[in-house]
Parts: C-alpha cells; sequence; structure tokens
C-alpha cells in the first residue's frame, strides 16, 4: 500500500522536475573594486547535477568552488527541488566582464542527460578604493535611476548603505515624499550581501522604492539621512552597546517634464508596455466558448485602468470576464503587469477575425505617445453540435422575487433608530469570557512546569550515599563531627525506610536486626558524646567504627 | 461541580445578559424617534432620520433614509445609504432588492462596487460572528474549569477553544475592516486626487453613484477606493458618507 502510493506521489512529481528544470545565475555584486571579492550562487532547479556546473569566467575574474546546499519547496502542492553551487568570485583586474555561462550536466529520464546553461551576468570591476568600500564607519548614498521623467512615470529611488560595522538598527528619515506617490503593490525591494577586501568585510544594504511622479518641474527634497547604531561593544554581551550615527546623503533633485498635449484615446498610462493578445483555441464550434487573454505588461503603473470596450463584432459575442493584475520591484525595476479575460462566443461558422485591441500610452523611454496594438487573431468556427458544448454563463443571478416585483419594498415603521457599536467592546467581552479558561489553563501549564523543573532537579542532583560522605569528610573537628552524624543518619534512614526529617531515633533501631541495632546505638552515642559533651578529642576509632556500621546499613 | 465553580459560571452569565442589556437599552430608547414618519413629507421624514450625538444610525434608519432618497430621486445618496445598511444587516433581503433598484435606476456607467472584505460578511456582521465567538469563548471557560474540578471535558474545553480562536481571528479581521465605511459620489462629477489638496494632481474622475470605500481621512479629503482598486483623495463634499464611524470629522 506504501509502495503504491509512494508510486503515485513519485509519478505527480518527476513530471515536474523534468519540466521545470532551469539554471541561472543569482549574483548580488554587480560591482566590485580590484581585490575585493564576494560570492554567487548557481542555482539548479528541478534537476539532478552529473557533476559541478562549468562556470565560465572572463579574465578580469577568479572563480572558486565554495559548497553546496539543497533546498526541497512545495510551492502550490508541486515539490520543487533547488540546489544551489555557491562560488567565490575575486575581482583581478579593472574592466567589465562577463560571468558565465554556465554549463550544467543533468540527468534524463531513460539514463540519458542533456546540458543546461545559464546565461551569464555582467560585474564591472572598478579600480582600487573606489566602488563598495566604504571611507567613513558608514557610507550612503540615495538617489532615483533617472534625472529628468515624465509626469506619471514610474521612477526609482534607490538607498544604498555600506558599511564595515556591525549595524543593530538602521532607518532612513527625510526620504522624498512631495509629488510623490507609492503605485499600488509599489513595495520597496531591498537585498544585502557583504563584500571582502583586505581590510575585512563590507555589508550592503540596497533598497529601491518604486514611486509615480504626480507633479511636474524642477522637483527638489532635502538630504535623505540614515539614523543608524552602530554596535561598538559586542563581545559576550546580550545586549550590546551602540552608539548612533547621523549620516546624510546628498540632496534630490529630478527634473519633470508635464506630458504632452495628448491624442485622442489616451489611456492614461505612462510607461514602456507591450500589448499581447492570446486566444486557447484556434478551433471552435459555434456557442462554444473561448477565452480571449489580452496582457498589457510594462514598466509603468495600471492602476486601476480598465480596457478599452471591443466594438461589436458579426459573427462573435464578446463578454468582459475576470481581470488579474500584478505588479513587483525585481531588481530595482518596476515591473506591473494585468491581464483581460474576455470570453468569445462565435455565433456562425467560418473564419472569425477577432478584432485587434489599441491602446495609446505614454513611452518616457520614447518620448512620445505611442499606440500598441495586439496582432489581429483568426479563429476557424465550425458546426455546433446539440449538448456537446463547453458554455459559460456571464449573467448575474436573478433572484425570482425581484424579476418579478420591480418596485422598492415598503417604508419601515418601527425599529430601533440608533445602533449601539458593541462589537467595539466585543474584545473586552472576549478576554472576560476567556479569562477562566486561561487561568485554568495557565496554572495547569505552571503546574506541569514545576513538576518537569522538579524532576529535572532530581534527575541532575542525585543525593550523595553515606559512604560518599563519609568519603569526603571536612577537616575542621566540629564539621568532621557533624558529617559523621549526618552520614549515621542518612544511612539507618535509608536502611528503614524512613525519610531524614521524620527518622525516632530508638524506633528506627528497634526496626533494625538486634545486633545491628546494638551497634549503632553504641557507635551514635559516642558520636553524641563527642559532638554535645565537649570532647573534641575524637576517639581513634571512631571513625573507622562509623564507617563499619554504615557500610553495614547500606547491605540492609 | 462544586459551589465555586458555579459562583463563577453564574457570575460570567450575569455579566454577559447585563452587557446585552445595555446594549439593547442604548437602542431601545431612541426606537419611538424613528418609528411612524410621516412617509409623504419627504424633507421631515429625511430630518426625522438625520441622527445626532455619539451612536451611530442603525440598519433600519439608513433604510428608511435610503428609501425615501429613492423615492425623491435622489439615487446616489439611496445607494450610499442602502450599501452602508447592508454592512449592517446583510441578510435583509428587502434591503437587497432596494439596492439593487437603486444601482438600476443610475443612468452614466459606474465602476464595479467594492467587494467584501471577507466572504461572511455577505452572511454575518462582524459583531454577530463577535458574539458567536464570545459564546465559544464562555463555553471553553465552563468546560475548563469543570476540567479543573472534576477531571473531566479536558476535550472540550480543547474543542471549544479551538472553535473559539476560529471564530475570534476572523471577527477581528472583520471589525477592522468595518471602520472602513462605504461612501458614493453624489455629484456630477467627483475628481479623485492624488494628494490632499485642491492643486494635487487629478488621478481619475468618478461619475455619480460610484460606490467607494473610505478608508482614511486627512482634514476634509477622504482615501477612497473603488472596486477596480483604483485609490485616491476626494473632497468629503462629494460623497456622501452614511456611517461616519472612525471618519469622522
Amino acid at each position: 500500500m506504501v509502495k503504491r502510493w509512494l508510486a503515485v506521489v513519485l509519478a505527480w512529481f518527476v513530471p515536474v522536475l523534468a519540466v521545470a528544470a532551469d539554471v541561472r545565475i543569482e549574483l548580488s555584486a554587480d560591482q566590485l573594486a580590484v581585490g575585493q571579492h564576494t560570492t554567487f550562487d548557481v542555482v539548479l532547479q528541478g534537476a539532478r547535477a552529473r557533476g559541478l556546473p562549468d562556470v565560465r569566467a572572463e579574465n578580469g575574474l577568479t572563480v572558486a568552488y565554495a559548497g553546496s546546499s539543497q533546498t526541497t519547496t512545495i510551492i502550490n502542492g508541486r515539490l520543487q527541488q533547488y540546489v544551489k553551487y555557491r562560488y567565490d568570485l575575486l575581482a583581478r583586474e579593472e574592466g567589465s566582464w562577463r560571468l558565465g555561462p554556465v554549463y550544467v550536466t543533468v540527468d534524463e529520464q531513460g539514463g540519458t542527460s542533456r546540458t543546461l546553461v545559464a546565461s551569464p551576468v555582467q560585474v564591472v570591476v572598478v579600480p582600487p578604493g573606489h566602488g563598495t568600500a566604504p571611507q567613513g564607519p558608514i557610507d550612503v548614498d540615495a538617489a532615483f535611476d533617472v534625472k529628468e521623467a515624465w509626469q506619471g512615470q514610474v521612477v526609482i529611488y534607490r538607498s544604498t548603505l555600506r558599511t564595515r560595522r556591525q549595524i543593530a538598527a538602521a532607518a532612513w528619515r527625510n526620504a522624498p515624499q512631495a509629488g510623490l506617490m507609492v503605485p499600488k503593490d509599489g513595495h520597496p525591494e531591498s537585498r544585502e550581501y557583504v563584500v571582502r577586501d583586505a581590510q575585512g568585510a563590507v555589508l550592503v544594504h540596497e533598497e529601491w522604492q518604486p514611486y509615480v511622479v504626480t507633479s511636474s518641474g524642477q522637483l527638489r527634497w532635502g538630504a535623505p539621512v540614515l539614523e543608524a547604531d552602530l554596535v561598538s561593544d559586542a563581545a559576550f554581551r546580550l545586549f550590546p552597546r551602540t552608539t548612533r550615527e547621523l549620516v546624510s546623503a546628498q540632496p534630490l533633485s529630478l527634473d519633470v517634464r508635464p506630458l504632452p498635449p495628448a491624442p485622442s484615446g489616451f489611456s492614461g498610462l505612462v510607461g514602456d508596455f507591450q500589448l499581447t493578445s492570446r486566444v486557447d483555441k484556434t478551433v471552435a464550434r459555434v456557442g462554444e466558448s473561448v477565452t480571449w487573454a489580452v496582457t498589457l505588461e510594462g514598466s509603468g503603473s495600471l492602476e486601476g485602468y480598465q480596457l478599452p470596450p471591443v466594438p461589436e463584432t458579426d459573427g462573435v459575442r464578446i463578454y468582459t470576464g475576470g481581470t488579474r493584475g500584478r505588479a513587483a520591484t525585481r531588481r530595482g525595476e518596476f515591473v506591473s503587469s494585468v491581464t483581460y479575460e474576455r470570453t468569445l462566443v462565435p455565433t456562425r461558422e467560418g473564419e472569425l477575425e477577432i478584432p485587434p485591441v489599441e491602446i495609446v500610452v505614454f513611452s518616457p523611454r520614447a518620448g512620445q505617445y505611442v499606440t500598441l496594438t495586439t496582432p489581429t487573431s483568426r479563429l476557424r468556427v465550425t458546426a455546433g453540435e446539440v449538448g456537446a458544448l463547453d458554455v459559460t454563463s456571464f449573467g448575474e443571478r436573478i433572484e425570482t422575487e425581484d424579476a418579478v416585483d420591480d418596485g422598492p419594498r415598503p417604508f419601515r415603521t418601527s425599529g430601533p433608530a440608533l445602533r449601539v457599536p458593541w462589537e467595539r467592546v466585543l474584545p473586552v467581552g472576549w478576554a472576560l469570557a476567556a479569562a477562566p479558561a486561561l487561568l485554568v489553563a495557565g496554572s495547569a501549564v505552571a503546574a506541569r512546569a514545576r513538576a518537569f523543573v522538579e524532576a529535572r532537579r532530581r534527575a541532575t542532583t542525585r543525593e550523595a550515599t553515606p559512604l560518599e560522605r563519609l568519603d569526603r569528610l571536612p577537616d575542621d573537628p566540629r564539621e568532621r563531627l557533624v558529617a559523621l552524624d549526618e552520614a549515621l543518619r542518612l544511612a539507618v534512614a535509608r536502611a528503614t525506610g524512613t525519610p531524614v526529617a521524620e527518622l525516632d531515633r530508638r524506633a528506627a533501631v528497634r526496626a533494625l536486626p538486634p545486633d545491628l541495632g546494638a551497634r549503632v546505638s553504641e557507635v551514635t552515642v559516642l558520636v553524641d558524646r563527642a559532638r554535645f559533651g565537649g570532647d573534641l578529642a575524637l576517639p581513634t576509632d571512631l571513625e573507622p567504627r562509623v564507617r563499619d556500621v554504615v557500610a553495614s546499613l547500606e547491605t540492609v | 461541580m462544586n459551589r465555586r465553580t458555579l459562583a463563577g459560571v453564574v457570575a460570567l452569565v450575569l455579566g454577559l445578559v447585563v452587557l446585552v442589556g445595555l446594549a439593547r437599552l442604548g437602542a431601545g430608547q431612541v426606537e419611538a424617534a424613528a418609528g411612524h414618519v410621516a412617509q409623504e413629507a419627504w424633507s421631515d421624514a429625511l430630518a426625522a432620520l438625520r441622527v445626532e450625538g455619539p451612536l451611530p444610525p442603525s440598519a433600519t434608519t439608513l433604510y428608511d433614509r435610503g428609501w425615501v432618497h429613492l423615492r425623491t430621486g435622489d439615487v446616489p445618496r439611496a445607494i450610499a445609504a442602502f450599501r452602508a445598511a447592508r454592512e449592517l444587516a446583510p441578510r435583509d433581503g428587502a434591503l437587497a432588492h432596494n439596492l439593487a433598484l437603486a444601482r438600476s435606476e443610475l443612468v452614466e456607467p459606474v465602476p464595479a462596487p467594492v467587494p467584501p472584505s471577507h466572504a461572511w460578511t455577505e452572511i454575518l456582521t462582524p459583531g454577530e460572528l463577535g458574539l458567536l465567538a464570545l459564546l465559544a469563548w464562555t463555553g471553553t471557560s465552563v468546560a475548563a474549569v469543570a476540567w479543573r474540578s472534576t477531571g473531566r471535558h479536558g476535550p472540550t474545553a480543547l474543542g471549544a477553544a479551538g472553535v473559539a480562536l476560529l471564530l475570534t481571528v476572523p471577527a477581528w479581521q472583520g471589525r477592522r475592516a468595518h471602520w472602513q465605511t462605504p461612501v458614493a459620489v453624489t455629484v456630477e462629477t467627483a475628481v479623485v486626487r492624488d494628494g490632499t489638496t485642491l492643486d494635487a494632481g487629478e488621478r481619475f474622475v468618478l461619475p455619480p453613484g460610484a460606490e467607494l470605500r473610505a478608508v482614511a481621512r486627512s482634514g476634509s479629503f477622504l482615501l477612497v477606493e473603488d472596486g477596480t482598486g483604483r485609490r485616491g483623495w476626494v473632497l468629503d463634499d462629494v460623497v456622501e458618507v452614511p456611517l461616519p464611524g472612525g471618519l469622522a470629522r
């Protein structure tokens, strides 16, 4: 049974691994100074490699293998396996050098193999003392990715900090705000990496925040300031001592030009976009539903944009479907996309020409309005077949009662006029209602914890046996007598099964075998006389006699 | 169950009764003011339905206010009132009917209404779900105390705690989303801007009757969001805010 399940699971995952095989280079520091080195990863996804990847690099760079790690994740119920091969990268000569390509030979089904290739990346090597090496405790840099922008364009604000010191906390103040707006889903992207050189490690933290420029003209902002707590004394301390540093970047400016007079049909979108269209079938029957997806993707904000309505077309009915949009900042660039789904239902046989979609946008790169057009798609429509169609319903659900009676429901002449918003006090009610349960649970947990701690304490601190105590007698005569007495009492208690605190000497002696009881009494009297009779000169045979009695008691 | 346990349970139940009683008392005092409005005197009716004071209007008041607006042809305000009433009485069929009727009387096409923050708010209000959570927590406490006293009902207490948590988390989320109040555009053209000044850039314009959700206030401006995800600031004069809640000036 287990084997059968394993086979099913493998049958599910193996094709995924085979289809999704991919390899890529992940390098955070794309600029290094001569003599600096950093790490990069070759990430192999969904395949098993035969041996190590073959990494090529141009002459100005030196690459050394540092190790590998494997990660397995489940995304949307599918298994994904990643193997990361870590390499050390040393910048040797000034210039712009290519790292890669990387060749990886992977296993295929049936015992064959094939080679995957990762695209190369560019690494800029600057002279020593430049680039990522900080001049002070912290170096900061803040700037927009462009000097000039158009109104409505998305610009990227990049902030960077470099330091050789350990940072406990850091926050940017006085970031630019006026005339800018964060686009929907315009969450900042950040990355952190370490570059090493002869002086040690340099921590580099970079962050990219996309903004839509909403004003025009010469925009000026004050200098952003980094407030950082640098660790000054961290060795073996739980709460390290820190010193606060305020480091200012350069003041920011942006020259924003207003958009030129817009042509008719301007969508309001500003950015460099691509428009694509896809029809999920090339042949369909009359009355069958065909999905037509139009995707707009690019570097601008698509917040709230709706496609223009499609004109009535002979031979097909077009219904508006769902919209899927997303936006993100990736490697310092803002990328947004939205897909509009429409459903086509052909109404007659023959060749159907799906009308193109035209969108007028302003392209910051071209500096002018451009018209994006989808290519004309064609659909061959065949005769329909009763009962064999894939039909989608688009109408809203209509209540029968509403459809019949189209007047308003009557005015209400009774009912409360005000509403006590008692959901505001609900948290208090929850706390009151849950309090007894929490108290019970808390006390139960505390009791368990106490029992656990007590058990641990007993397990770790075993009480010394009487004989062990006799082996460790103190030197001081008084303390030595006390220790003798305690060892004797403990031995009697253990022999009679009585707790030491409850020990009644006479009763205990009676509980022992007669001869042993007599010896215990005799030795006890001797010890008492020595302790309490003021005779500190111990009988020379007292200790051997006590030891002898204790040893006998241990055998009971 | 020993005496102390019994006393605790009785105190808890009494506390709940007092809480609910206070809520009912607050609402009941003003019941007579809203009822029996003369249906033909529209201005008088609206004046009677205008609620002043610290407590918000009830679903009944909002329903009647929407009804009067609908009968007098002020469709955008009717939509705003019905939409707000639905937040308080999601299972009211007559309310849904009147809202659909008001929407159908709009002349210009409007953006899709903002979808509910959580699917269950189509059936329950956050307060109702919170009350269920309160009952579940009470049951948890009773079972926990019984377990402490008798050593039994431990699994019952755990199960009740799980149910209570499952109810409390969405109730808390819904309670927070509830502060974001529905509004509707009441003027010919509402300009949605980038910022909270009149010279801020125009983002887009909205026709009368467009349903929005107000999420924040800054001075005279409201930050609103429409059903397509567009956001921006509008002057509060151009929209009807039937349930000011946390957005009151």
